[in-house]
């Protein structure tokens, strides 16, 4: 590994950073490699901020803002867009919302014209609401209810959550999705698009100060929202083994075991990225050793430690074979959890996760799109985009002690949630 | 405020590969790129699933993925810890027209990275062990794509398409030819399948000094001897089985559906216009299918279109869901649109907005070392001309409407579309009166 960023590195990480007078935060990443612009605005709200009854919305609402606002109406927004050579997206997660566009240096004041317009005046018209909450059911209907691990994570979560926002699913449960009315749109816009609880991050080819005026012209004179309401982060400390079977029409069963794990901010956090890659990634890692090959009970092994703001979940997916039985996969799987308690990782095994995630932390800045999105992603969920930064020192410093002592903490039976597949009929057998 | 305008199209100034050569015919592209000290390689080889004799679907990818369980050199373990000991990242993945081995890297670790690679090509074991679990875990994974509505899909898509033809199976193959696999088989894929005079190498990103590089190369690659010396190729030459083919998945409460015809294949000299009329129908957030199924009418939440050009013919599909109930709707509607693109073509001013959109996306999509990688072995593989990426901006914006329009009735559904659906066939049946007859799938059949 490199022992320090060669000078090229080091300055595109070098950003002009302002904050206008409504609250804004704005992060300029200068690049010009390549003639065109990667803007990503980030607001942090997600499905954590909704209350039951309205799940779903944030995800929604997410899709409403590109159905007009009050210069750009319905169906503009992606016309002007792509008519100037750029493409958008966006995307809703538990903890935030992030929009983006990659687009020709020479758009920029378009898309800062299109994207001001909209965080200030949407426009949430009856008609796009019902198309659009049509749209998203179909999404619901391809993305969990006719798709077996989508059905199995959203189970996981109401499960291992008694009282935290994160038992509900981000699209939200369908009986919701119908309840949500323009008026739920309407105040969560003024609530949470607001210009004081959002960050955009510019990179790519641009110049900074020239950049930050545009930025200025077309966004300082957006009113400042209210204070946003706290989410109450509590959820009781798990006192049980938590358990579901599900039984589906599947060819083979799989099991999905979460423990719950620390938030985002914590200093566990580079721990478990370093367990989870030594168990989870590639064909070489424990988890796919024992399971794929020495037990040879599964096809595949996923092992997820996905970083929150609030309570998190380490997540194990075992695929079984036809012929696998998931009971032995449990077995082997906490087996191997035990291990790693009792005996902790080779220092080869250690060494190997270490060197891995730096290259990670690297391989997610080499693109301006990539670039926008981990940066401004580190500052929603851990504070700011150099504390992200920071975690290639902190993987470089977890020891042996440090792997035992996390796993001790963490992968205990009663904070374990299991859910279980089971094929109700296989095809060819009725 | 700021004006809606075209790009001036600001030259991208694209990285000059290049290019070397060792005396065992193996070609190497080395391309300087970006300020990241990490370096993507990619060695691709016609060795694809278009290789597949009947009764031996998926040999191809099944040769490939044993690769990095064992060599003369490397155990299965070891040779996992030498790529990611050093911060590596090793995919294998065989496509209908090539297989490919890639590794992503700290720059200072690509000697050893490409001596893995060389050790994988030229020197697999095949141990019958490893064939064993390479066995289960691909029937393994072949049942849970048949638990996937949008897999099954596919599956029957490509059979429908292709018939007889290779192009016919997925490249993870078909459990009973899987089952059937022995060593020999995959000896022999190898020896006559893998060879240095079919290979090219693409090194993208922090790359080494060509005199540097050309040692490397040698270490890594240069006793590598034997296989083919040219292409094999299998034309396309029997019509896809138009009409509808029904799959059904009684837990269902959507359909997934498919509608194609074959298409054109990876040279064709319309490829600006099948482009410009793929993103026109159903490409970005403005195409035409999206704005009627899913802007207009909430029928599904995605719906694309898309022309795949292979190295024997091709394929045009459309790819959508809706629920169950709005099945017939949706098929209609797709149908619609895509006579009207083509008996109608379009407006000029649709024609200057799609070269506009794909001219300005066009730099973005080469970004990262893996897609410019990509690009160039594509390149390589094809044959395609030198300008194929340079010029690309310049002869979106000389194609005229005359031209796009015609291609149009040439290719979009000029003949009966197969259409797939999958779902719930008791209540997708009554919906299909009027689309061609009708045939009916298990998902046994499709394994």
């Amino acid at each position: 590994m490199p022992k320090s960023r060669p000078p090229a590195l080091a300055a595109t990480l070098r950003p002009k950073e302002a904050t206008l007078s409504n609250g804004l935060r704005v992060r300029l990443f200068p690049d010009t490699t390549l003639p065109f612009v990667s803007l990503h605005i980030f607001y942090q709200v997600g499905s954590r901020n909704e209350r039951p009854g309205i799940t779903g919305i944030s995800h929604l609402f997410e899709h409403m803002m590109f159905n007009g606002a009050k210069k750009y109406g319905p169906k503009a927004f992606d016309r002007v867009l792509e008519g100037c050579g750029g493409s958008s997206n966006a995307y809703t997660s538990s903890d935030f919302t992030s929009y983006h566009e990659t687009f020709p240096s020479e758009a920029l004041e378009q898309v800062l014209d299109l994207e001001s317009d909209r965080m200030r005046s949407l426009a949430i018209n009856d008609r796009m609401l019902r198309s659009e909450r049509e749209v998203v059911k179909e999404e619901r209907r391809a993305v969990v209810d006719n798709d077996i691990n989508g059905t199995l994570y959203e189970e996981l979560e109401a499960l291992a959550f008694k009282v935290h926002p994160y038992r509900w699913p981000i699209i939200g449960w369908m009986g919701d999705l119908d309840l949500i009315q323009k008026e739920d749109c309407e105040r969560y816009f003024r609530t949470y698009y607001a210009p004081n609880n959002a960050v955009m991050y510019v990179v790519g080819d641009v110049e900074p100060k020239k950049a930050l005026a545009l930025i200025q012209r077309y966004f300082g004179t957006i009113r400042k929202g209210p204070p946003v309401p706290e989410v109450n982060e509590y959820e009781p400390e798990p006192n049980g083994e938590r358990r579901v079977t599900l039984r589906k029409p599947a060819q083979s069963a799989a099991i999905l075991v979460a423990h719950r794990a620390p938030v985002a901010t914590d200093p566990d956090t580079a721990i478990l990225d370093v367990i989870q890659y030594a168990l989870g990634v590639g064909d070489g890692s424990r988890l796919t050793r024992s399971l794929v090959y020495g037990a040879a009970v599964a096809v595949d092994v996923h092992v997820d430690w996905a970083w929150r703001r609030g309570p998190g979940l380490f997540t194990t997916r075992v695929d079984l074979s036809p012929e696998g039985e998931p009971s032995r996969a449990e077995e082997v799987l906490y087996g191997q959890l035990d291990d790693l308690i009792q005996r902790g990782l080779t220092e080869q095994e250690l060494l190997r996760a270490k060197n891995n995630l730096r290259a990670q932390l690297l391989r997610e800045l080499a693109t301006v799109s990539r670039r926008a999105d981990i940066l401004g992603t580190y500052e929603m969920l851990l504070g700011s985009w150099q504390d992200g930064l920071r975690m290639g020192d902190a993987y470089a410093r977890v020891t042996g002690e440090q792997v035992k002592a996390v796993a001790a903490k963490y992968f205990q039976p009663e904070r374990r949630t299991v859910v279980t597949l089971l094929p109700s009929a296989r095809a060819g057998e009725a | 405020v700021a004006k809606s305008k075209a790009p001036t199209l600001q030259p991208i100034h694209l990285p000059v590969p290049v290019e070397l050569k060792l005396a065992n015919g193996l070609t190497a592209l080395s391309v300087e790129r970006g300020a990241i000290p990490l370096v993507t390689a990619i060695l691709v080889l016609p060795a694809g699933s278009a290789l597949d004799v009947p009764g031996k679907e998926g040999l191809a990818d099944f040769t490939a993925q044993l690769l990095r369980r064992g060599t003369a050199r490397f155990t299965a373990e070891a040779l996992e810890d030498e790529v990611e000991l050093y911060g590596g990242n090793l995919g294998v993945q065989a496509a209908p027209d090539s297989m490919s081995v890639s590794i992503s890297c700290p720059s200072e670790e690509l000697g050893r990275m490409l001596r893995v690679m060389g050790s994988m090509v030229r020197e697999p074991l095949f141990l019958e062990e490893e064939i064993a679990h390479a066995k289960r875990r691909t029937l393994g994974a072949i049942a849970n794509d048949l638990d996937d509505p949008a897999a099954l899909a596919e599956r029957a898509l490509n059979r429908a398409l292709f018939g007889r033809h290779p192009y016919a199976h997925e490249s993870v193959g078909r459990m009973k030819a899987v089952e059937s696999f022995t060593r020999d088989d995959v000896v022999e894929f190898h020896r006559n399948a893998y060879g240095p005079a079919v290979a090219s190498l693409i090194l993208v990103g922090v790359v080494p000094p060509r005199a540097k590089l050309q040692v490397l190369l040698e270490e890594a690659f240069g006793d590598w001897k034997g296989g083919p010396v040219a292409l094999k190729v299998f034309p396309v030459n029997e019509p896809a089985a138009a009409g509808v083919w029904l799959v059904n998945k009684e837990d269902q409460s959507q359909s997934q559906i498919r509608v194609g015809v074959q298409g054109p294949w990876k040279k064709d000299p319309r490829r600006i216009a099948l482009l410009l009329l793929e993103s026109v129908l159903g490409g970005g957030f403005t195409s035409r299918l999206v704005e009627e199924i899913r802007v207009n009418r909430g029928l599904s939440y995605s719906v694309r279109s898309e022309f795949d050009r292979l190295r024997s013919g091709g394929s045009f599909c459309v790819r959508t869901y809706t629920q169950t109930e709005s099945t017939r709707e949706l098929l209609q509607v797709l149908l619609g649109e895509v006579r009207k693109l083509r008996e109608r073509g379009m407006p000029r001013g649709e024609l200057e907005k799609a070269k506009r959109y794909l001219s300005g996306i066009f730099p973005a999509r080469l970004e990262s070392s893996e897609a410019l990688a990509a690009s160039f072995a594509d390149m390589k593989m094809f044959d395609l001309p030198a300008d194929h990426l340079t010029r690309y901006r310049e002869k979106l914006w000389e194609a005229k409407l005359p031209w796009v329009n015609g291609v149009a009735k040439e290719v979009l559904f000029a003949e009966p579309p197969a259409i797939v659906v999958v779902g719930r066939a008791k209540d997708v049946l009554p919906q299909l009166k009027g689309f061609g007859e009708v045939r009916e799938l298990t998902v046994a059949e499709l394994q």
